[in-house]
């Protein structure tokens, strides 16, 4: 009798494991099917929202296109005007778009290159360049009173923004990738010496002194920047 | 003692050193990445969106005055007209010239170091700021770096700014208050970090900025 009851309790179990065995096969089955949906759904939008994306990119170049052409055209027409008025402002107007950043500015100046270390190697954050890093050097390299700042060929103006956008940056709403160069045209000297100052980016400097980033800075004696391209708008101060 | 209880406390001893460096290790990747992390608004896919298309709405608008300029810039008499309303645009934006307008004000009770003046502009910016201003001092072409000095204040263009900050903002005041006050915005970034400070952000509908050098 006990015997009996013995092997009765043993089948249970082994049934109850029979069964479990079944269910969890089946919900394995019926997850390997539903995955491959889910993923195709999350491919199709993902696929829909860098198409989008890529249309805005395409959008805007164009727009730029546009923006610098449209400049040019009343710029010339401007000059042509000057040469049959007295006092047009022309040269008040230039004076000020030169420091605003709209025109073209030349000069002796640096370039630092800012390049990402091997993400493969240690931690890979720290070997990454963030928006905040290169906040923190335009902002170190500004206090040193510069004529010009571009990054990656995109000139600054004091607004300028610098984001980060997932594994991307974007300057002046413009999405750019490391490396980054950064120009800056201005007093040499005083810009060697603000970037020498290690207080003013202590992270950023942490990583280039245990080379986690490679930075690096040399002079040059004629750097082209090229005038601002975006939009230039007043629409709440007066 | 049993050399069978020496052997499980042994090993219990090492699974013990093993989790408890692990979850050290964690613990210090999970902190280096926040100092990085937090000084950035989330952004997702969505908000990527919806600062591209404004980009490119400004853009688009920018393109339509130009293409008005254009056109008055060939008669002499409208041309002339639109290079002074220019230069007034230029002599605003360059903080020349006072400004006015609607925006927000931001009052922080404590210290700041220069970080904080930079991520606060570039939010302001990021939102559309026109023109602004710290404790009075207006931000300008020649005039927008930050940096902290050994006592705790801030040289900002050879001026001194110390506590309490404001930062004053022109421009679309709901849209320069939402950016801010967004979770995860700054505002709450530096309640994290500053928990001890008093921090005020109100919209308001006319703001006045000083020129760079007060007239």
């Amino acid at each position: 009798m006990k015997f009996r009851d013995q092997l009765k309790s043993v089948n249970v179990l082994i049934v109850s494991f029979i069964v479990a065995g079944i269910l969890i096969g089946l919900l394995v089955v019926a997850q390997f099917q539903s995955s491959v949906a889910a993923n195709s759904f999350l491919v199709d939008e993902l696929k829909a929202q860098q198409s989008l994306l890529g249309s805005f990119d395409a959008d805007r170049e164009n727009w730029k296109t546009n923006i610098t052409n449209l400049r040019q055209q009343i710029e010339d027409n401007r000059k042509k005007l000057a040469l049959t008025v007295e006092n047009s402002n022309l040269d008040i107007l230039d004076k000020l778009k030169s420091r605003l950043g709209l025109n073209r500015t030349t000069g002796e100046g640096i370039q630092i290159s800012l390049a990402e270390g091997d993400t493969g190697k240690g931690d890979s954050d720290a070997n990454l360049i963030h928006a905040s890093d290169l906040r923190d050097l335009v902002n170190l390299i500004r206090t040193a009173k510069v004529d010009g700042i571009s990054i990656n060929g995109l000139r600054l103006l004091n607004s300028s923004t610098i984001n980060s956008l997932g594994s991307t940056i974007m300057v002046n709403k413009v999405k750019l990738s490391a490396p980054f160069q950064i120009n800056v045209v201005g007093d040499t000297a005083l810009i060697v010496s603000r970037l020498n100052d290690q207080q003013s980016y202590p992270d950023l400097y942490k990583r280039i002194k245990n080379k986690s980033v490679n930075f690096q800075v040399q002079k040059a004696s004629q750097l082209v920047l090229p005038a601002y391209d975006g939009d230039y708008l007043l629409k709440y101060a007066q | 003692m049993t050399i069978n209880t020496l052997k499980r406390a042994a090993f219990m001893l090492g699974t013990g050193l093993l989790m408890g460096s692990l979850f050290s290790f964690q613990s210090k990747s999970v902190s280096q990445a926040n100092i990085y992390y937090n000084r950035e608004s989330r952004i997702n896919v969505f908000k990527e969106i919806e600062i591209l298309k404004q980009g490119n709405q400004n853009l688009s608008d920018q393109a339509a005055e130009l293409q008005k300029e254009l056109v008055t810039s060939s008669d002499k008499g409208k041309a002339l007209d639109a290079i002074k309303k220019e230069i007034d645009k230029y002599e605003i934006l360059s903080g020349q010239k006072p400004a006015s307008g609607p925006g927000v004000v931001v009052h922080v009770s404590g210290e700041l170091e220069a970080l904080w003046f930079t991520d606060m502009i570039n939010e302001l910016f990021s939102a559309g700021a026109e023109a602004i201003s710290v404790n009075g001092m207006r931000l300008a072409d020649d005039r927008s770096g930050f940096d902290t000095m050994p006592n705790g204040q801030i040289l900002f263009g050879g001026d001194i700014l110390s506590p309490p900050f404001t930062f004053e903002a022109i421009g679309n005041s709901q849209a320069l208050y939402g950016a801010l006050n967004q979770a995860g915005g700054i505002i709450s970034r530096m309640s994290l970090y500053k928990p001890e400070y008093k921090i005020e952000l109100k919209e308001v509908t006319d703001l006045k900025l000083n020129s760079v050098v007060v007239p």
